[in-house]
């Protein structure tokens, strides 16, 4: 009941980050034009068009990541933790936390505070690169368990 | 595999049917064809323990090591 419950919430937040990340594509010209006239307030010049064209450069790899997080959780629902399709799915939303670095990265060249994102995906995209790691070592002892008569 | 798997020989030999023998042993008819077909990774001591039983054999009647073989994985 607990695990149903668990993965019941898990699914409900995926779909809450689907409906921000629409909002936040729609709103992005938006909220980038508000940031923008607070920095130039301060003296700084304007990030407007690099910050947008980052943040939209952003999005497929986002879109991808939580596609494959939603597949990933409707697997461990029908109770198919450990099998390949999985592993799979964790390499592709590792190399989706990279991509993220990746274009942060070009961000950082004009505001030095946007490291902190790259570090972070790319800290993510490592450890889940880890768990995959685990998860396709789980899956070669599953399928030995499940080949020993 | 290395590892060959004659229960089909041993099977025929005792005039005893996959299901009965599946049903006598405790195992699934589906497992029993996994073993059957060498797609089996590994056995338990207790299955062939109850093979043996079951088919009045010693476990190298069942098992046989053959060098030219792939070996497993």
């Amino acid at each position: 009941m607990r695990k149903n419950e668990s993965a019941i919430l898990t699914s409900i937040l995926i779909k809450i980050v689907y409906v921000l990340a629409a909002v936040c594509c729609v709103m992005a010209p938006y909220m980038v034009e508000h940031y923008d006239r607070m920095i130039m307030a301060k003296g700084d010049p304007s990030v407007y068009v690099p910050l947008l064209i980052t943040l939209y450069c952003a999005v497929p790899a986002a879109v991808v990541a939580l596609i494959c997080l939603d597949k990933l959780l409707k697997n461990i629902i029908v109770d198919q933790p450990f099998i390949s399709a999985n592993v799979k799915l964790l390499r592709i939303i590792s190399y989706c936390c990279f991509a993220e670095a990746l274009v942060f990265v070009y961000f950082t060249t004009l505001k030095p505070f946007a490291l902190i994102i790259v570090i972070a995906c790319a800290f993510m995209g490592l450890i889940l690169r880890v768990i995959k790691n685990v998860f396709e070592h789980a899956v070669a002892i599953r399928e030995e368990n499940d080949f020993t008569i | 595999m290395k590892i060959v798997i004659n229960l089909d020989v041993m099977m025929a030999k005792r005039k005893i049917s996959s299901n009965e023998l599946a049903e006598k042993i405790g195992i699934t008819a589906a497992n029993l064809s996994v073993l059957k077909t060498g797609k089996a990774k590994a056995i338990r001591f207790s299955t062939l323990e109850k093979i043996c039983e079951v088919l009045d054999c010693q476990p190298g009647d069942i098992l046989e090591f053959d060098p030219s073989g792939t070996p497993c994985e």
